[in-house]
């Protein structure tokens, strides 16, 4: 019997080499295949009679039918544009932090619960993450949603339970009014509320623009502010350029003193913020909700937001929504943040601030 | 081979039927019950090509009832099913052989620091916003190429003249805080920015379809092949690289591939599924526990564990609050973690 | 090539014979160097045995054959031509087995695996092992006397057994050429000899080349054809043990003093160190003390020799014939001795060097040596000497025949005692009886506190 050392040709293959291929091979095959069915896309539905097709605010191509009946709304925002066009009897879901303390109360304002009617049968948990399989359930003609739902949640819906998902996110307070177009295109019936509406977006808009052109043709001071939503370890959480933070500083006759940092969302440093000495400090206070990392009681705020007492602006003190919800409300408040920006210049507005 | 002694015989089978059961149950939790009955029903009708029974059981069949609960049931929880089953083996896979590669029973597939570059790829595309209408085809994409980072450095340290696997751990160590420094520090300016990244972390097989759970069984089939046929190797290198060499066995190129194709599998499962702890580092040990030290026979099984060990907690995430799912690593933890310590509690009273 | 070794065991050779040589092989480690070029051959059937003190560079020479050390100059050629560090693993792993001096534990598998892990490069990658792998195995547990242990874990093992169990993998590697660290480190000595006599015996049936590397010269002296010495990584000695082992070179490579003995038996050299300060009182330096003369032979007079020696007499002796042991040891504690060729009757000349010598000495001492006709003219010419210089006779030992000349050393014997020979009982009052009669330093029988004081030099 001879032993040879140096592997020469084998009498037969080995089974173990055949396996091992066979499942090398199958692997890279299902890998290869996979991977171009997933970068290929789901086809969508075709635009038909009842249907109509529309590009979304993030570039997103959707079918969807018209004046569905059935509405499921993702977004806080959202609703706004919802109640003011006369919708609210379509919806059949609204996205709410868990039921552990209850539905609404973390995403939306007492008042805001109230006005809109939002009863805790309507909830779909969507944090941490969305319920898809409630939504589908529900079987929705339409989902309204915007950048708060991540975007496998919103891959889900619109792959897997084939739904049509239109996300609205506007970054300046003009996209808001496209925002109701957009949905005004889903839901004809309503086109009368919407053109209403729209009108008068575009007028406090067109308001508050003239004001700011005479503002700086009179050379009045733009007074620098910080629009804060919340605060954390001696960070204020402000905005950055290209959002709609910055356009409503904008618009209201102000500089912010966060448009100099190329982030989006971010926290300023409160030694930085102290530097700049903001003239108009607008913050947002809360119904003590404890899951936002933004918002907090008055009182709160003045006892612990850092350097507080040495901050000489003024401070003034809008509920948080104000600040972060771009809505129609957002733009109708315009006459009272060009106010407080200007005291001097633009009288108390007539209407209440929502 | 020689004639396989009838407790692993046991063990595959306990496994075997382990995986059998935790898929049935698991094809009944989510956001929203449905029945038993309708349930398998559609298992059976969709596994079989619509061959086999009622589409729905009791919903009629052609009813909007049937259509949902079948993209539900089908569409979306079998597939989330098959990607814990697979990501788990994935990184159970690799744990086990870094554990062996390494000598070092505290091993887990992220060793080299590919958890912090997949955060890395991940918040690179929450910064800049980029790709935002394709967010849920880029995020694997860059969570992949994130984890690759680390490991292909690993790699090109292990091309060059490699004696010594402390070098390379260390490596993997240095890039893991630099990236983790990097990304603490996004977390901290970007809070909202920094929730994505944070809830992706933390894991999440939720959202998975049949093409990602394609892509996934793929990558283990084919990775998981070439490593089990390393087993020999990975036995022979327990006794240090030196003898190892001594014996015939390619020291350098062994470890070289076995870096690769670890980094390969654990950056696939942690493109769909986020960085899932425990899973790697314990599984393999459980195995040890019931079926020796035997790598050719340790890493196949470790799979089928991991991938147990996986859809269990999964199955606990998605039932431990009711209409909440809680982030997978959090059972994960919450399981593995005490399980771990109750090994090591046995092992040492044992080995007394 | 099958080779029938002894006891009909049936060794096969994986690829040629054996037979490895180091050429000019240096190895740095930065610019410390731990092997300057090293030339060194060994052939098929030889067991060359690698010894030096600690750091000497045995282990990095063994590193260099297996191809884990790359020598900055030279290299290691195997008899087919090829180099070391050209062959791949698996080809290296066939012509070389190497057993390291310390490797980690790892995993508690079985034993029989364990020594099968030597077999890697004998399987082909995707059969795995064959039934001859399992052979061997089977046969190497059996070499080092652990066969049918082969489902005990490794980490059950004891320490010695585990060393047994390495040496068994590199058996089982079934290669021409064995390289083997410090073999026998944990073993006890049964397996110590047990072992070693196998890899003797392994290597002459099969004609495979050993290098062992070992620290017990004793051990490398029995079990070697050869020794190679190394210091500070430099070949300072290669041979037969017998050409190696010397004195000198104990002392100038490791610093020992050792006297050099050989076995009679198997003719093979032996060691037997010196301790610095030994149990006798330390030579004295200074000026030799006063002539005392030794009769002895066949060891008998060793004790006594050394002891005088200790005590600082100038020592003589004879006549001795050739290679008898007293003769050895005198020659070594440096005594200059009268000798006569072995088996042949004292001749004149020698009576008249051992006159020249008793003349020359103030006394005489004699050990109780065997006395046969051919020695016996010592006896008969101190019967002469008895009456002009005090002698010593020691007590020979009762019931032990030391006469075989029929009465006539008896005689002699008899009439030295009548002359006015002293009878003593043993080397300790020989030592008292001698210093009573000749003090050493002419200052008293007991020596000066001073004298206690010079007690470091080795003479």
């Amino acid at each position: 019997m001879h032993l040879n050392p140096s592997p020469s040709a084998p009498t037969g293959v080995p089974p173990t080499l055949v396996v091992v291929a066979v499942l090398v091979a199958a692997g890279i095959g299902t890998v290869g295949s996979a991977v171009y069915f997933e970068l290929r896309g789901a086809p969508g539905a075709t635009a038909g009679p009842q249907n109509v097709t529309v590009v979304d605010d993030l570039g997103r191509v959707v079918t969807a039918p018209l004046n569905a009946s059935r509405l499921v709304v993702l977004a806080p925002n959202v609703m706004d544009i919802v109640y003011r066009l006369g919708l609210r009897d379509r919806l059949v879901g609204v996205g709410c932090t868990t039921s552990i303390t209850g539905g609404f109360e973390n995403e939306y304002s007492p008042n805001q619960t109230a006005l809109w009617d939002l009863s805790p049968s309507l909830c779909v948990t969507d944090y941490p993450a969305l319920d898809t399989e409630k939504v589908a359930e529900l079987a929705p003609g339409l989902v309204l949603a915007s950048t708060i739902t991540s975007a496998s949640d919103v891959e889900t819906l619109a792959t897997t339970y084939h739904l049509p998902v239109v996300l609205l996110a506007p970054s300046t307070l003009e996209g808001i009014v496209g925002d109701v177009e957009l949905v005004a295109r889903l839901y004809p019936g309503v086109q009368p509320n919407a053109t209403a509406l729209e009108a008068s977006l575009q007028r406090t808009l067109s308001n508050a623009t003239a004001i700011d052109t005479n503002l700086s043709t009179n050379n009045d001071s733009i007074p620098s502010v910080l629009v804060t939503y919340g605060f954390y370890a001696g960070t204020y959480y402000t905005y950055g350029p290209g959002t709609f933070g910055q356009s409503l500083v904008d618009l209201a006759g102000g500089s912010s003193i966060s448009s100099g940092v190329p982030l989006e969302y971010f926290g300023m440093n409160a030694s930085v913020v102290l530097w700049d000495e903001p003239t108009v400090i607008l913050y947002g206070t809360s119904w003590n909700d404890p899951y936002l990392v933004a918002g907090q009681t008055p009182a709160v705020w003045s006892s612990n937001a850092p350097y507080w007492a040495q901050l000489s602006g003024t401070k003034i003190p809008l509920d948080v929504t104000l600040l972060t919800e771009t809505d129609p409300t957002m733009v109708l408040s315009l006459p009272w943040f060009l106010h407080y920006l200007h005291p001097t210049i633009v009288p108390v507005p007539s209407t209440p601030l929502p | 081979m020689a004639g396989v002694p009838a407790r692993n015989v046991a063990v595959v089978g306990l496994l075997g039927t382990a995986s059998v059961v935790l898929i049935a149950v698991s094809s009944l939790l989510g956001g929203v019950w449905i029945s038993p009955a309708v349930v398998f029903a559609i298992l059976v009708h969709q596994a079989s090509a619509g061959a086999l029974g009622p589409a729905c059981g009791p919903y009629p069949s052609a009813s909007t009832a049937c259509t949902i609960a079948t993209e539900i049931v089908w569409d979306a929880r079998v597939p989330s099913i098959i990607v814990a089953l697979f990501a788990g083996a994935a990184l159970a896979l690799s744990g086990g052989t870094l554990q062996g590669l390494f000598r070092n029973p505290l091993a887990d597939p992220f060793l080299l620091g590919l958890s912090s570059g997949a955060a890395m790829g991940t918040a690179i595309l929450f910064a800049f916003g980029i790709f935002l209408s394709q967010q849920a085809v880029a995020l694997p994409l860059f969570a992949f190429a994130g984890a690759l980072v680390p490991g292909l450095v690993v790699y090109a340290a292990s091309r060059s003249s490699f004696r010594n696997p402390e070098t390379l751990v260390l490596t993997g160590v240095a890039l893991s805080s630099v990236f983790s420094a990097i990304l603490a520090t996004f977390l901290f300016y970007n809070p909202s920015g920094g929730l994505q990244v944070s809830f992706w972390l933390l894991g999440s097989l939720s959202n998975e379809t049949w093409t990602r759970a394609g892509i996934l069984v793929g990558a283990v089939l084919a990775i998981g092949a070439a490593l089990s046929i390393q087993g020999r190797e990975l036995n022979v290198l327990q006794l240090g690289p030196d003898v190892a060499h001594s014996v015939g066995v390619e020291t350098s190129r062994v470890v070289r591939r076995l870096i690769l194709l670890t980094t390969l599998l654990t950056a696939a499962a942690v493109a769909f599924t986020g960085v899932i702890g425990f899973v790697g580092l314990v599984s393999p040990h459980v195995v040890r526990r019931l079926i020796g030290p035997d790598y050719r026979r340790v890493l196949p099984c470790a799979a089928v564990f991991g991938g147990i060990f996986l859809l269990g907690a999964w199955d606990l995430a998605q039932s431990v609050i009711p209409t909440v799912v809680v982030p997978v690593g959090i059972p994960t933890a919450f399981v593995g973690g005490p399980s771990f310590l109750y090994l090591l509690y046995r092992r040492r009273a044992s080995s007394a | 090539m099958i080779a029938k070794g002894a006891e009909g065991i049936s060794l096969e050779l994986a690829k040629g014979a054996g037979g490895i040589s180091f050429e000019h092989v240096s190895v740095r480690y930065g610019d410390r160097g731990a092997v300057h070029d090293v030339s060194l051959a060994a052939g098929p059937g030889e067991v060359v045995a690698l010894a030096g003190p600690n750091g000497s560079g045995k282990s990095s020479l063994l590193r260099v054959a297996t191809g884990l050390l790359v020598p900055s100059e030279g290299l290691v050629r195997l008899p087919d031509g090829s180099a070391v560090g050209e062959l791949s693993s698996r080809a290296r792993a066939v012509r070389l087995a190497w057993m390291p001096q310390e490797e980690p534990v790892g995993d508690n598998v079985p034993l029989a695996d364990y020594v099968a892990y030597g077999r890697y490069a004998h399987f082909s990658p995707w059969a795995g092992p064959s039934a001859s792998d399992a052979a061997a195995v089977a046969r190497a547990l059996a070499e080092v006397d652990l066969a049918g242990e082969g489902d005990r874990g490794v980490r059950e093992l004891s320490g010695g057994e585990r060393q047994r169990a390495r040496l068994a993998r590199a058996l089982a590697q079934e290669t021409p050429v064995l390289l083997l660290d410090e073999p026998t480190a944990h073993l006890d000595i049964g397996h110590q000899l047990d072992v070693l006599a196998r890899v003797r015996r392994i290597a002459r049936a099969s004609l495979r080349t050993v290098v062992v590397a070992l620290h017990d010269l004793n051990l490398a002296a029995r079990f070697s054809d050869r020794i190679a010495v190394l210091s500070h990584g430099r070949l300072v000695a290669v041979g037969t043990p017998t050409e190696v082992l010397s004195p000198e070179l104990l002392e100038r490579v490791w610093g020992i003093v050792a006297e050099v003995r050989r076995d009679g038996a198997t003719g093979v050299p032996y060691l037997l160190p010196r301790l610095p300060s030994g149990t006798t009182a330390p030579r004295p330096v200074g000026a030799p003390g006063p002539r005392v003369h030794v009769v002895a032979g066949g060891g008998s007079g060793a004790s006594l020799l050394r002891h005088l020696v200790d005590a600082g007499y100038d020592v003589t002796a004879g006549v001795l014939p050739l290679f008898d042991t007293d003769a050895a040891v005198a020659k070594e504690l440096g005594v200059p001795t009268a000798v006569e060729l072995p088996f042949v009757p004292i001749g004149r000349e020698a009576r008249v060097e051992l006159g020249r010598l008793v003349e020359e000495a103030r006394a005489i001492v004699v050990a109780p040596f065997p006395v046969g006709p051919a020695n016996l003219a010592n006896l008969e010419t101190l019967v002469d000497a008895v009456g002009r210089r005090p002698v010593a006779l020691l007590a020979q030992p009762s019931g032990v025949r030391w006469d075989y000349t029929e009465g006539s050393a008896e005689a002699a014997r008899r009439r030295m005692v009548d002359g006015g020979a002293v009878i003593v009982e043993g080397v300790d009052e020989a030592i008292s009886w001698l210093a009573a009669l000749l003090p050493r330093r002419g200052a008293g029988p007991s020596p000066g506190p001073e004298e206690d004081e010079l007690n470091l030099e080795r003479a």
